[in-house]
């Protein structure tokens, strides 16, 4: 992912901002507050914005009007990634986002979005949740103002676009393909020249050639985006994220202010969208990938087992160096990194085993 | 698991005193009755029952208070829904295919053989039809149930030895109840059906052989691994135990739009809750398990679980053809699956296989 709120977010913002600039203070009366809810999303971009509307729409439902959701998509209130500013400065009172795009303030909000060779959504489920995690998610958005909970998770994404299948190192030598973040910069250690763009420019720098692959989201999305248009090989598994949670972020001050109550409740409707999200993605993955196959022509191939391999070894090594130098950083990697070893055999022996037994079962593996 | 009491349950429990979260005298507050399935003493289930009765008494302000009643202490595990079907208890917590005498179509909303996973159960429900078809086959029962929560894939059972082939089953007694004993049994297994309470018991009494029950944090509790170090996975006959929290259907109906809400929201929630923490709690026990207590872990052969897979075709089949709902039922439940299969096959699967064999996490890789 890493970019698929930009898509179509930057094109209108310029004028969808003036439009809402009256919005400034959240207004009480009668005992109703309105809630300015900034995501970082098109509205009801499939699985993400419609994941946002839902957690908006259930605050506002439960708590009958008592707090009374507005949502801004991306570009309405505030360009996508100044939500978590308009957050922290009170402009807003939540944001609905990926926390990753803030690791310009803090490598270490990567792990509470996804790293290469990280955690399934399950795993990050447990490990923040119960396993720590979330005192130390507490500890870094607190230091902005900020009080995150998990807020829906896209599952494991896939592994990116190609006009020809990746068969050796020799393949990502050069490749100018569309992935930001940490697994922009595995890729980059292994020869490749990794692209930072916006949704909305991939389909030019395709055609013009700036780019010969992409990554995106998932069948789910990336079938409604089009990507099949312009290149046929989807390889898995993807690397770079395994399980992509979204945080619902909360003004600190604001949240501090609230009954205990309303506390829960927002705490609540956050964690039913971390069962709701990954929920429509799975309902829909599914059904988009054998559309791509038996409609578009999509070849979908694994990365070979020595490049995977090396993908492997450089992109756990990337990981490993983000944090480096800063003290809560490390205390994050440590936490997770240990996480991930105490799961990672019981992932094996219980998900992993079983679904590859049912796949052998079906004659679908 | 299936069959709920714990070996420490019922004999205390009568003389404890339920959960009781008094009303206060605020207009229209009243107070449900939720029985569940499981002992009080046990471990994590009871607390997430509990933990929904909480969300609900929260979220209304206090407008709907919940007596927790576990099991034995009002109603019997296995008669939770009849309960409150027939009124006599507004709530349950339990696993749907404890009811597959009243109609064997309830085990697609617990546990399939080859099934769902939680997450594919939870999109199937809420975005592919499901939950249509589970209210269609709990109002017959007059209830209404929600997906609420799963302590996530389950073990294939604690033997004697590794099993390999159906032939290393012979002479062996394997409590191993629902859809899954009943596949044993096809396969010529002699199958036994106890209630947790009495598992250690017929263990030592030699009453049985080999045993299933849940995953590694809630079977260590129990430890069977002391008699029966052969922990074998996966766990194909029960890839979710997903648990259910059902509801008198005219009390659900009668509540208003905001509370019906409540109650999904308390119940989604516990999706997002339980697996997790019991997903942290099976990683540590497995790691201790074979350090401190010698377990050793064991893959089903390809062959027998092909075997297996194929009988379970069969003892589905049958369900199936009980009537028209269950056909139904089967058919979008299968549609689901095969489809999501595909999918899991290149994603999370093959991630899981590919990580954990690259960077040594685990003991197998995609490639070997």
């Amino acid at each position: 992912m890493g970019g698929a709120v930009r898509r179509r977010s930057f094109l209108t913002h310029a004028a969808a901002v003036s439009g809402t600039a009256a919005l400034a203070t959240p207004a009480l009366s009668q005992g109703r507050q309105e809630v300015r809810l900034a995501t970082t999303w098109p509205r009801d971009f499939p699985g993400l914005g419609t994941g946002a509307q839902r957690v908006a729409d259930r605050i506002t439902l439960t708590s009958e009007g008592r707090l009374t959701v507005k949502l801004f998509a991306a570009g309405e209130l505030v360009p996508a990634f100044d939500s978590f500013d308009a957050v922290a400065n009170g402009d807003a009172e939540m944001y609905h986002g990926a926390d990753y795009y803030w690791q310009g303030k803090h490598k270490g909000f990567n792990f509470f979005t996804s790293v290469p060779l990280g955690l399934t959504a399950k795993e990050l489920n447990s490990w923040v949740l119960f396993g720590g995690g979330q005192q130390l998610w507490d500890q870094l958005s607190g230091e902005f103002g900020i009080k995150p909970f998990l807020a829906g998770n896209t599952g494991v994404q896939m592994g990116g676009w190609f006009r020809n299948p990746v068969t050796s190192l020799d393949d990502i030598r050069g490749l100018r393909m569309r992935i930001p973040g940490l697994g922009g910069e595995t890729l980059r250690q292994l020869g490749a020249e990794p692209v930072s763009l916006p949704g909305g420019e991939i389909f030019a720098a395709l055609q013009d050639g700036r780019i010969d692959a992409t990554e995106w989201v998932g069948p789910y999305n990336d079938l409604a985006f089009g990507l099949q248009k312009f290149l046929k090989t989807y390889m898995y598994p993807g690397f770079h994220e395994p399980g992509t949670a979204i945080a619902l972020g909360i003004n600190k001050a604001w949240w501090d202010s609230l009954p205990e109550a309303d506390q829960l409740l927002i705490q609540a409707c956050a964690e039913t969208e971390n069962d709701m999200m990954i929920a429509e993605y799975n309902a829909n993955n599914g059904a988009s990938m054998r559309e791509l196959a038996a409609e578009h022509d999509v070849t979908v191939t694994p990365f070979p087992r020595e490049v995977w391999d090396e993908i492997a070894r450089v992109g756990d090594q990337v990981v490993a160096d983000v944090a480096k130098g800063d003290l809560l950083g490390a205390r994050i990697y440590n936490s997770y990194q240990r996480f991930r070893r105490s799961v990672a055999g019981w992932s094996e022996i219980s998900d992993q085993a079983y679904l590859r037994a049912r796949a052998d079962a079906f004659g679908t593996g | 698991m299936k069959d709920n009491l714990s070996r420490r349950s019922m004999l205390g429990a009568a003389a404890m005193a339920p959960l009781a979260t008094p009303a206060l005298a605020q207009g229209g507050a009243r107070t449900l009755s939720l029985v569940t399935s499981w002992p009080r003493d046990s471990l994590i289930i009871p607390q997430s029952a509990e933990r929904i009765a909480a969300t609900i008494t929260q979220l209304t302000n206090g407008q709907i208070n919940f007596e927790v009643f576990h099991s034995g202490e009002k109603v019997a595990p296995f008669e939770v829904q009849d309960a409150v079907g027939a009124g006599a208890a507004d709530c349950y917590h339990s696993v749907e295919q404890y009811f597959i005498k009243k109609h064997p179509a309830f085990v697609y909303f617990s546990a399939v053989p080859f099934g769902m996973v939680p997450h594919e159960m939870s999109g199937w429900l809420k975005f592919g039809g499901g939950q249509a078809l589970w209210d269609e086959l709990a109002g017959q029962f007059g209830v209404t149930a929600l997906m609420a929560g799963s302590p996530g894939a389950q073990m294939g059972g604690w033997f004697p030895k590794p099993i390999n082939t159906r032939a290393d089953l012979e002479g062996i007694r394997f409590r191993i109840p629902g859809a899954a004993g009943q596949v044993y049994a096809a396969a010529g297994v002699e199958t036994v059906n106890l209630p947790g309470s009495q598992l250690v018991d017929a263990l030592f009494g030699g009453e049985i052989d080999a045993v299933e029950w849940i995953g590694p944090y809630l079977d260590l509790d129990y430890g069977f691994v002391k008699l029966l170090p052969h922990y074998m996975y996966p766990g194909w006959h029960d890839p979710g135990g997903i648990r259910s929290f059902g509801v008198n259907k005219a009390l659900f109906d009668s509540l208003t739009e905001t509370e019906r809400e409540i109650f999904r929201l308390a119940a989604s929630r516990e999706n997002s809750l339980l697996e997790a923490e019991l997903n942290k709690l099976n990683g540590e026990s497995v790691v201790s398990m074979k350090r401190e207590y010698g377990a050793e872990t064991h893959k089903f052969p390809k062959d027998f679980l092909a075997d297996l897979y194929r009988l379970s075709q069969e003892t589905m089949a049958q369900t199936a053809a009980h009537d028209a709902l269950a056909g139904r039922i089967h058919e979008s439940y299968f549609a689901y699956v095969q489809t999501v299969a595909e999918y899991a096959a290149v994603s999370s699967s093959a991630y899981l296989e590919a990580r954990n064999g690259a960077l040594n996490l685990a003991e197998v890789s995609v490639y070997d």
